[in-house]
């Protein structure tokens, strides 16, 4: 479902995973994938992921705080991440046996 | 605070980013997003604010061009869709008829008949095609002059002004061009102004006929409303045939006058322009199909 996303794949998937971490607003998202990742995500960027998030119904959106509205993540949305996560630690098993010393060219 | 802090400025900057965005995308998300652009302009120095900048105008064009989000469904309707092609006919007409002005062309009309049958179908086709949308548009033109305080009405202020400042425009370039005329020939500046004044009358014109159409919700029935929108469609599709056969007549009963010379629009030769203007023409043509497609698609799952 995250593939659907194209280009934005990569940040939607920063944001769910920020997500997965408990409900925030536009912010402080940006700045937990800043701190987990160092990956700077800009404000563009973020608000073109979160409304396809929102429209694929992997995020919902809170009531607002102030001028902040948090968002949280949604069990579809915790089942795309989830999945794409097992996908990606295969990946980084299947490489990393691959990667043994001696086998590198 | 220094008055010319980045601090100072960050509204201003905040007001002017979030304006590139659809209203409805402004609507939606436009407090929060005010809130992380002044947060993160506040955060960041000169450098990379410049960085941030550029990504939130490619938000802006991304949220132009492919709305998502709740709320964010597309506005337009197969009715404002019609009314967009209509605009751009329109231009792709007039710039027909600046061509068939030519004195060269009149007089290569009336030599051949070919090239005479070919244009004159034009204003025939186009009038069938402007008479379907008339029709279609009819019952939300006139509970347009029922609604209460004519709220709608005022709207059509917008190109009566346009068309009173083309009109004053081109009363100017021709006082200010002091006997020259505006031709492309010996003036080009108030050829260009003129005809851009012309265009943007005609955009304000199918502006203001989509946004009445979307606050007024009458219309035809289903059914007649679809047959409009096919009628459109066919009327452009043939003047668009006309207009190809106008310049093949050209070329077969004229080959010089078709690829040299300055009878064109803006002093070029035939050739480009007569492609320029069928290009146009058949672009029109094929959002008017799709606006009649998109209606009977509605029409039919309305009536599952």
């Amino acid at each position: 479902m995250v593939d659907d996303l194209g280009r934005w794949a990569e940040p939607g998937l920063l944001v769910l995973a920020s997500l997965a971490g408990g409900e925030k607003h536009g912010y402080a998202i940006t700045q937990d994938v800043a701190e987990q990742t160092g990956i700077s995500l800009g404000p563009g960027t973020l608000y073109a992921v979160i409304a396809r998030l929102e429209d694929s119904g992997l995020i919902e959106a809170l009531p607002v705080d102030g001028r902040r509205r948090p968002y949280r993540l949604t069990s579809a949305g915790a089942a795309a991440l989830n999945a794409q996560a097992v996908r990606m630690r295969d990946l980084a098993a299947l490489s990393l046996a691959r990667l043994r010393p001696g086998t590198a060219l | 605070m220094n008055r010319h802090s980045p601090m100072n400025c960050d509204p201003l900057l905040v007001r002017l980013l979030l304006a590139c965005y659809p209203v409805s995308w402004r609507r939606r998300y436009g407090d929060e997003y005010a809130d992380l652009m002044t947060r993160s302009f506040h955060a960041t120095g000169r450098v990379r604010r410049v960085g941030q900048i550029s990504d939130i105008l490619r938000g802006a064009l991304d949220a132009r061009i492919h709305p998502k989000g709740r709320g964010m469904a597309d506005r337009s309707t197969p009715m404002t869709v019609a009314v967009w092609a209509t605009g751009l006919f329109t231009v792709a007409g007039c710039g027909l008829a600046k061509m068939r002005d030519d004195a060269t062309l009149i007089a290569a009309q009336n030599q051949h008949a070919a090239i005479g049958w070919s244009f004159d179908l034009v204003p025939v086709t186009a009038g069938i095609a402007l008479l379907a949308l008339i029709i279609a548009a009819f019952p939300a033109g006139l509970a347009m002059l029922r609604e209460p305080g004519l709220r709608s009405l005022r709207l059509l202020v917008i190109p009566l002004l346009a068309c009173a400042a083309w009109y004053a425009g081109v009363r100017l370039a021709l006082h200010f061009a002091g006997g020259r005329g505006a031709q492309t020939g010996v003036n080009p500046t108030a050829a260009a102004l003129v005809t851009a004044g012309a265009v943007i009358v005609v955009g304000l014109i199918a502006w203001t006929a989509a946004a009445v159409l979307r606050r007024v919700p009458a219309g035809l029935p289903p059914r007649g409303r679809s047959a409009a929108l096919a009628v459109l469609a066919l009327g452009m599709a043939a003047t668009t045939a006309a207009c190809l056969a106008w310049g093949i007549a050209v070329h077969d009963t004229d080959p010089a006058e078709y690829s040299v010379g300055n009878d064109g629009l803006f002093a070029t030769s035939f050739l480009p322009s007569w492609i320029t203007i069928s290009v146009l023409m058949a672009a029109a043509t094929a959002l008017a199909a799709w606006a009649s497609l998109r209606d009977r698609g509605g029409a039919v799952q309305a009536a599952a």
